[in-house]
């Protein structure tokens, strides 16, 4: 069978795997709503905005001291102000192949990648993946066997792949890491293994996509992409001695989503992670916490293209109070991208 | 809301959440994306100059809404390279026709938005390459250019294997190294 005829049949046998149509309708209504109610706020924001100001400054200046709310007892807070150190990539490019963009670095748990963008803003032009030792993420994720042949890159012997479009080289260091470089924009061998070799043993920093006002005591960050900050909270129960998180331990994720994906997350977990949302007040934002029993989820409505989504796992370390003071302190970056995939 | 507007919302709800489905890979971003098509259509519904044909108009909402998505480059993207060894052990001839779909279905869900827009257009709507050129907003020679570079992705991919249902896996790189 050729490669056109089995694409026609595999798009026919998958539609049928699309969402069903009931309620469609509905959502589509539910839409139309949303944007007339964004359109009457867009018309009336300004001058609201100034009416507001007005009164508010009015009832500053008339209120008398002693007619203010009492301020309520401080509960007990975990939050300190952050003191913890941004993990880095161990490498540096010291080469630029034909096409080469900035380079920004991440790191997910055991790996820490190292992204060379292409000047054309598509598929990246090189990737870097370091891997601890121990663990076997990009093993899987690169279907790698052993390497150990006869060519060696930096001094080791490397492996070689070559599959779905992306080509790579990697080997382990003396103290056991996984390296993998790899392109999935043609970059031919000779040239990957000229960026091995070339990478400088100099750390490149790890952008975080958000500034924080506070955080939880000894929270550690674990995971720190463009569109992505993870913290462990306890980090004798969260990381694993490689500093891979470990399951079901204590962790607080931050995701940086479109507000459609935000919107289409909370449909798709509604009833089944989350029975209970309260509007709340998030600074100077709108937002939403959803409560279940697998714990509690903050959608802060930061703009028109970002809704921060902060969930808690494992054990709750946060009051109320606290998870509201921690969000409403965070702030983006101008390395804040937003990521697709909230995971339940 | 229009009567017309809810009948074809009704009447073509299904094809086009398949359409959507199988143009991003994702059922909750095909949801959205009908959605959103449809609600933006919503508001021009009774000044369309294409009522005669909504598909088309909507279609078009619908693949530029999925175009100017902006995605980044996310350390929990599935690579390209994950496919189950399972799909090898396929005996039979349909276990083995379902791993080959199965194949290129991840292997679609690897190529860039343009390509898979231009083949899913093609090669599920069955649209000529000027109707695609229309929805893409760009010249049928770059529809032709996008489909030849997504066959050839595909093509290469598959290699021999094309249509037999075997998994590709890890080929070692010909100066050897790989043992």
């Amino acid at each position: 069978m050729n490669p056109e005829t089995l694409l026609g049949e595999t798009l026919r046998s998958y539609a049928a795997h699309a969402p069903e149509a009931a309620g469609l309708l509905d959502a589509v209504r539910d839409r139309i709503d949303r944007h007339r109610r964004a359109r009457t706020l867009a018309t009336t924001g300004v001058a609201t905005a100034v009416v507001v100001a007005l009164v508010a400054t009015a009832l500053v200046v008339r209120t008398p001291a002693d007619d203010r709310e009492p301020v309520m007892p401080a509960e007990p807070s975990v939050l300190a102000p952050p003191s913890f150190e941004l993990p880095t990539f161990p490498f540096t490019p010291g080469w630029e192949p034909p096409g080469a963009g900035e380079p920004y670095a991440l790191v997910d748990g055991p790996v820490a990648s190292l992204v060379v963008r292409h000047v054309d803003g598509r598929e990246p032009l090189v990737d870097v993946d370091v891997e601890q030792p121990g663990t076997f993420v990009l093993a899987e994720r690169y279907t790698l066997r052993n390497g150990g042949g006869p060519e060696t890159v930096r001094g080791h012997p490397a492996g070689f792949f070559s599959i779905y479009g992306r080509a790579g080289v990697h080997w382990r260091d003396d103290t056991g890491r996984l390296v993998v470089v790899s392109s999935a924009r043609g970059l031919s061998f000779p040239t990957l293994m000229r960026f091995a070799e070339e990478l400088q043993e100099r750390p490149f920093p790890v952008r975080s996509p958000v500034t924080l006002d506070l955080v939880p005591r000894g929270a550690v960050p674990v995971t720190v992409t463009p569109g992505a900050l993870t913290f462990a909270l306890a980090p004798d129960r969260s990381l694993a001695p490689d500093g891979s998180p470990v399951a079901g331990g204590p962790t607080l994720e931050l995701l940086l989503l479109h507000p459609d994906r935000a919107a289409a997350w909370r449909r798709s977990v509604e009833g089944r992670l989350h029975d209970q949302q309260d509007e709340v007040r998030v600074g100077s934002h709108d937002g939403l916490l959803m409560q279940g029993p697998t714990g509690r989820t903050l959608h802060v409505f930061l703009s028109d293209e970002f809704v921060l989504h902060v969930r808690e796992r494992g054990t709750p370390v946060l009051s109320r109070n606290d998870l509201l003071r921690f969000a409403a302190g965070v702030r983006l970056t101008p390395y804040a991208s937003f990521t697709w995939e909230p995971r339940d | 809301m229009d009567g017309t507007f809810e009948e074809y919302v009704n009447s073509r709800g299904t094809a086009l959440l398949r359409f959507a489905y199988v143009l991003c890979g994702d059922r909750y971003l095909a949801e959205d994306l009908v959605q959103e098509a449809l609600a933006r259509v919503h508001r021009r519904w009774n000044r369309l100059p294409y009522l005669e044909q909504p598909d088309a108009y909507v279609r078009t909402a619908i693949v530029r809404q999925y175009l100017s998505w902006r995605r980044r480059r996310s350390s929990r993207e599935a690579p390209l390279a994950v496919v189950p060894e399972a799909a090898a052990a396929a005996g039979s001839d349909v276990a083995a026709s379902h791993a080959a779909r199965d194949e290129m279905w991840r292997l679609l869900a690897g190529l860039p938005r343009r390509q898979r827009t231009v083949l899913v257009l093609r090669y599920y709507q069955d649209l000529p390459d000027d109707e695609i050129a229309e929805a893409l907003g760009c010249a049928p020679a770059t529809v032709r250019v996008h489909a030849a570079r997504g066959l050839s992705r595909l093509r290469v991919a598959l290699g021999p294997r094309a249509g037999t249902g075997l998994t590709a896996v890890a080929e070692p790189h010909p100066v050897g190294g790989e043992s």
